[in-house]
């Protein structure tokens, strides 16, 4: 099940600087047939932006769940959690954590910004699979996540 | 003579012998000392009885012819006491009673007075007789008793006149011997003084030019008393050659300025060893003031002069080691002012000795260092504390160098302040190698973090394009694979392969670069905890491979848990890759061994060529093709670095039985407790 329980469809905010694993993650969802809105945004600033609602982002949804990459341009990731968390509107966003890197230091920094998890991208497009399965049943599915006040 | 005569009476009526019983000359020879004892008046008493029995016997016998005769003893008993006058009146006494019996006899009776008459007269007569015989007698023994008494007395007097003398002599002659006995010490003691200061005396005499030698000064020369010299020439030939000419030079100077001489020369013993004596002397003049005399001593200062000859060679010694040595030297007196440098000083500021004393050495120390060096300097003196400074001195050459010195308070003889003596030492070449090897490691610690940073980052950003590489083809293999032929999906398959073992090693290779970068603090780490969480991340590749996993109880160590987990994790699972044909059978213990713990990793497997033991610790280092044992090359290396970062080894070797492997490493070992003992 790829609805939420309004049945409306998931808005999910990737913030991903590398078109093709934009292209990648678009592919997996779509595998997983997760019905979804998926919106996409290059570097950190236009995440704040688009969760803010400001500029070119004035209309945007507010999203259900946020996909992080740590590694990005002008404002990476460390610093777009950080900001999110500390946000009363919107620290209640769940944020997972996608990204390659498997550095101790990056997992437990993330989870002492709140990061609601933590996953290494695996190379191989199975485990890849499996894992944006887990976060559909989870995050898409199992969680009640809170629903969008403005809407 | 009253007095003798009362002395004599007094003697007489006491019949105490006089003079203690000693001998009387002349006295009364033979006479009974019985008469003695009987009193005067038992004396009296006898001869009036006497006198009276007589004259009543005379009475009853009137015409008796000789009982006058009987009157006579009592006269004669009288005449021992009395003296003449009395005997005469005795004598006078008892006529008068022969007449009175006469009287009596005559009257009333006729015929026989005639013949009565003339019998009475010629009694009277022979009384008078009597009387003065006795009396005559008595005299003469009187006479020499007086004589003898003065002739006691006289003797006494001469005897106590000798005896007087006597004493005087003896007393004399008891001085006399005690005044030798002290004459004899005294001179012992000189004796014993010369010869313990070894000292002799001696005396020339000028006139007869005659030499006398005290005993000690003749035991000096060690000549025998014949052959010692008897005149100066003699004495002189004795001198030791080289020493002659001052001798004699001194000898004769004192005698023509009649003033003292004092010398130290040497003499030649006959057995031709050679002594140092010190001389003195002295001219004694005759009341014309021309010498007469030269009298002196000797001593032998040889042992003196041994002594005094090596401390001065010793002194020498160690002023010239001190000059010698290969280190700054300086010496300062108490008020900072330097007087002394050795030759390595002088020689590295290429200034001399005049230059730099008292303050002079400062000007060689560099500008910016002067004034603290001088400060501290005279600071540490004040305190008078050893003190350790660092500064730059001019080199001769015109360079500074960076010195260190050290210096320390000296005392005196006496113990008191003798300022302070210091050495340095060209700290330069050791600066300079400091420094190189400091920039060095600083080189060295940027270069390895680069290094470290380079490979964390290229391998994380080699996964980026890997990741898209992998993932694009596995949707084409997914989604086109049936559009493909089968060439295809082999050329799809194997590029995913290779991709996928191209992550496998970036993800090692980060780990690796990870360990460098990731230095945690250790923690005391449960081992067999940290195996159970190693057992449980290969619990796929167990399960699969059918492995039985023995273990033994596992100490506690310091370490960092994770890290302790990848080594456990990647020799288990060498344990279980490397397998034979055997269903593999791993066995993880551990021992106790001095200092550290030996923890091992036993298995069943193919085992490894000894010959390639070091080897297979190495980065990417591989004994088997990827196809038969799939891997990166680098999970050794990762444990080796583990291990070493954790102070400990990493070994192989070959079990003792059957095939198969043995890896081992040590850890250092926690505070030991008795659990672990017995644990091992």
């Amino acid at each position: 099940m790829s609805m939420d329980p309004q049945g409306k469809p998931v808005e999910i905010l990737l913030v991903e600087d590398n078109p093709g694993d934009v292209r990648l993650t678009e592919e997996v969802l779509k595998e997983q047939k997760v019905r979804n809105t998926l919106h996409t945004v290059g570097d950190g600033e236009e995440a704040m932006a688009f969760l803010r609602r400001e500029g070119k982002f004035k209309n945007a949804p507010r999203p259900g769940l946020v996909l992080l990459d740590l590694n990005l341009p002008r404002k990476d990731g460390r610093e777009v959690l950080a900001e999110i968390k500390k946000d009363e509107d919107l620290k209640s966003l769940p944020v997972v954590i996608l990204t390659t890197s498997q550095a101790e230091e990056d997992v437990l920094k993330a989870y002492g910004l709140h990061a609601n998890c933590y996953i290494t991208k695996p190379v191989d497009l199975e485990q890849l699979i499996n894992i944006v399965r887990t976060i559909k049943d989870f995050w898409l599915t199992v969680v009640s996540l809170p629903s969008d006040g403005a809407e | 003579m009253p007095s003798r005569a009362a002395h004599r009476e007094l003697r007489r009526q006491m019949a105490v012998p006089e003079d203690g019983g000693g001998s009387r000359v002349g006295s009364m020879a033979g006479k009974p000392r019985g008469d003695r004892l009987i009193g005067p008046l038992t004396a009296l008493a006898l001869v009036v009885g006497m006198t009276a029995a007589v004259f009543t016997l005379d009475l009853f016998i009137p015409r008796g012819v000789a009982v006058w005769l009987l009157y006579i003893v009592p006269l004669i008993v009288a005449s021992r006491f009395y003296r003449g006058l009395y005997i005469q009146g005795f004598a006078a006494v008892l006529i008068v009673l022969v007449f009175l019996g006469y009287a009596s006899s005559v009257v009333g009776k006729e015929g026989a007075g005639s013949f009565a008459l003339l019998n009475r007269t010629v009694g009277a007569a022979v009384f008078l007789v009597c009387a003065s015989l006795l009396s005559a007698r008595r005299e003469a023994e009187e006479r020499l008793e007086e004589f003898n008494l003065a002739l006691e007395d006289r003797v006494q007097e001469r005897t106590t006149q000798l005896k007087k003398v006597n004493a005087e002599l003896v007393a004399r002659m008891e001085e006399q011997q005690r005044a030798e006995r002290e004459l004899r010490r005294r001179d012992a003691q000189l004796m014993s003084a010369q010869r313990m200061a070894r000292l002799g005396s001696w005396e020339w005499d000028l006139v007869s030019g005659r030499i006398s030698w005290s005993e000690e000064m003749s035991r000096l020369l060690a000549l025998p008393p014949d052959e010692i010299p008897q005149t100066y020439e003699e004495f002189l030939s004795r001198v030791y050659a080289d020493d002659q000419p001052f001798v004699d030079q001194a000898i004769q100077r004192a005698l023509r300025e009649h003033r003292q001489f004092s010398i130290d020369h040497r003499i030649v013993l006959p057995d031709g060893a050679v002594r140092t004596l010190h001389g003195e002397g002295s001219v004694v003049a005759d009341a014309a003031g021309n010498p007469v005399r030269l009298e002196g001593t000797g001593q032998d200062i040889t042992e003196r002069k041994r002594i005094e000859d090596a401390l001065a060679r010793s002194r020498d010694y160690y002023v010239r080691l001190l000059d010698e040595f290969p280190n700054l030297i300086w010496r300062a007196r108490p008020d900072g002012s330097c007087d002394y440098f050795n030759k390595a000083w002088l020689s590295f500021t290429g200034r001399t000795l005049a230059q730099e004393v008292g303050d002079g050495w400062a000007l060689g120390v560099h500008p910016d260092d002067r004034e603290h060096c001088l400060a501290d300097f005279h600071a540490a003196l004040a305190r008078r504390e050893s003190f350790v400074l660092h500064y730059r001195l001019r080199y001769h050459d015109g360079s500074y160098h960076w010195i260190v010195v050290h210096g320390m308070p000296i005392a005196g003889l006496e113990g008191e302040d003798a300022g302070y003596i210091g050495s340095c030492y060209d700290n330069e070449q050791q600066r300079r190698a400091q420094e190189l090897v400091e920039e060095q490691a600083r080189a060295l610690i940027s270069t390895n973090a680069d290094l470290e940073q380079f490979a964390y980052v290229a391998s994380h950003d080699l996964q980026e394009p890997l990741r898209l590489v992998a993932g694009f083809l596995g949707l084409v293999e997914r989604r086109y694979a049936e559009k493909l032929d089968s060439d295809g999906r082999e050329f799809v398959r194997y590029a995913v392969d290779g991709s996928v073992r191209l992550q496998t090693l970036i993800s090692d290779l980060l780990a690796y670069a990870r360990l460098g970068r990731m230095a945690r603090p250790f923690r005391p780490v449960d081992c067999s905890a940290a195996l159970d969480q190693a057992l449980t991340n290969l619990q796929k590749v167990l399960d699969e491979s059918g492995a039985a996993v023995h273990r033994s109880p596992l100490p506690q160590v310091m370490g960092d848990e994770s890290q302790l987990v990848q080594v456990f994790q990647n020799l288990v699972g060498n344990a279980v890759k490397f397998r034979s044909s055997e269903p593999p059978v791993v066995s993880v213990g551990a021992r106790c061994e001095p200092g550290h713990w030996v923890l091992t990793v036993e298995d069943n497997g193919i085992g490894i060529d000894p010959a390639h033991r070091e080897r297979i610790f190495g980065l990417f280092q591989r004994l088997h093709g990827r196809e038969a044992y799939p891997g990166t090359g680098l999970g050794l290396a990762i444990c080796k670095r583990i291990v070493e970062a954790h102070g400990g080894h990493i070994g192989v070797e070959a079990r003792a039985a059957g095939p198969g492997s043995i890896f081992w490493f040590t850890l250092p070992l926690l505070e030991q407790t008795k659990e672990q003992r017995q644990l091992s």
